[in-house]
C-alpha cells in the first residue's frame, strides 16, 4: 500500500482504528497519504513518518552520519 | 492557570443528550498504558482533557457494545464530604437479544475490571478507567430478561461505574485492531 511507503502505525497493526477528529480509518486497506501526513500532523501516536515521507512531504533527505559519507579519492595522473 | 470566562460555548448551536449507539471496552489488565492527566495546565481547557492514547498490550485490542438508542448515558456524580469531592461517573445501556454472545459478556464481565470509552452526542469521548482504576459492573439498572409482555423486549441493561478524582475529555484514539508488538 502506497501510504506505507511514507508512514507507519505507531503501536499498532495495520486496521480498523477510531482517530478522533478523522472518525474510523482502516489502515489494512488503502489510505490517501495526504491524510496520513494530516493526521500525522496533528495527533500523536498513530502514525509516523518515513525517510521516504520526509522527503516526499517535506524535500528533506536524509543527511548521512559524520564520518559515514563515501569520499573520494583521486588518482595523481601520469 | 490562566483562568477564562465560562460562557455557552455550544458548537453552532448543538448541544443534544445522550450518547452514541456503541461505545468500547476492553479488560483493564490489556492496557499498557495511559493518557496523561494534565498536571500543571496552562489554560482552564487543558485542565480538562487528557493527553495521549489508551495503548493495549501487544495481541489486544478494544471492542465495540451495542446500545439501544435512548438507553444509554452517561453521567457524572459528584461524591465525597467537604474537602473530598470526587466523582462516579456511570454508563448506563441496554443491550438487546439475550443471545449468548450477550450473556457470555456478562458472564465475563460481571467481576472484571473493565475500561469504556465513551462517545457522546456531541462528539465528545470519555475515558473511563486510569492507571489506578477500572471500570467495574455495577447491575442491571432497568432489568435484565425476557420482559413480561410481549410487546416488551429481551435484553439486558447495564450500570459501569469510575470513580475517579477529575473528569476529562479523552481526545486519544480508540484501536479497534490488536496492538503491534514493540
Amino acid at each position: 500500500m502506497v501510504w506505507q511507503e511514507y508512514f507507519q502505525l505507531e503501536k499498532l497493526t495495520p486496521g480498523r482504528v477510531i482517530v478522533q477528529g478523522y472518525g474510523e480509518i482502516d489502515f489494512s486497506k488503502e489510505v490517501s497519504p495526504e491524510l496520513c501526513l494530516d493526521i500525522c500532523e496533528n495527533t500523536t501516536g498513530v502514525l509516523k513518518i518515513t525517510e521516504k515521507g520526509m522527503e516526499k512531504f517535506y524535500g528533506l533527505k536524509k543527511q548521512p552520519e559524520p564520518g559515514t559519507e563515501k569520499k573520494r579519492t583521486y588518482r595523481k595522473r601520469g | 492557570m490562566e483562568f477564562t470566562n465560562i460562557d455557552k460555548n455550544l458548537n453552532n448551536g448543538q448541544n443534544m443528550g445522550g450518547i452514541a449507539q456503541v461505545a468500547y471496552y476492553c479488560a483493564w489488565s490489556d492496557v499498557e498504558s495511559w493518557p496523561t492527566k494534565p498536571t500543571a495546565p496552562a489554560t482552564i481547557e487543558e485542565n480538562g482533557t487528557l493527553t495521549g492514547n489508551v495503548v493495549l498490550k501487544p495481541g489486544k485490542q478494544m471492542h465495540e457494545i451495542y446500545i439501544t438508542d435512548d438507553t444509554g448515558e452517561f453521567e457524572i456524580e459528584t461524591v465525597g464530604e467537604m474537602d473530598g469531592k470526587s466523582f462516579v461517573t456511570h454508563l448506563r445501556l441496554f443491550n438487546p437479544g439475550l443471545k449468548k454472545k450477550l450473556l457470555g459478556f456478562i458472564n465475563w464481565a460481571k467481576n472484571e475490571n473493565l475500561v469504556f470509552i465513551v462517545k457522546d452526542n456531541d462528539g465528545q469521548y470519555y475515558l473511563m478507567g486510569d492507571d489506578t482504576r477500572a471500570a467495574i459492573y455495577n447491575g442491571s439498572p432497568d432489568g435484565s430478561g425476557t420482559s413480561r409482555e410481549t410487546a416488551g423486549r429481551r435484553g439486558i441493561s447495564m450500570e459501569f461505574t469510575y470513580k475517579t478524582a477529575n473528569v476529562y475529555t479523552y481526545a486519544g484514539t480508540i484501536p479497534l485492531t490488536p496492538a503491534a508488538s514493540a
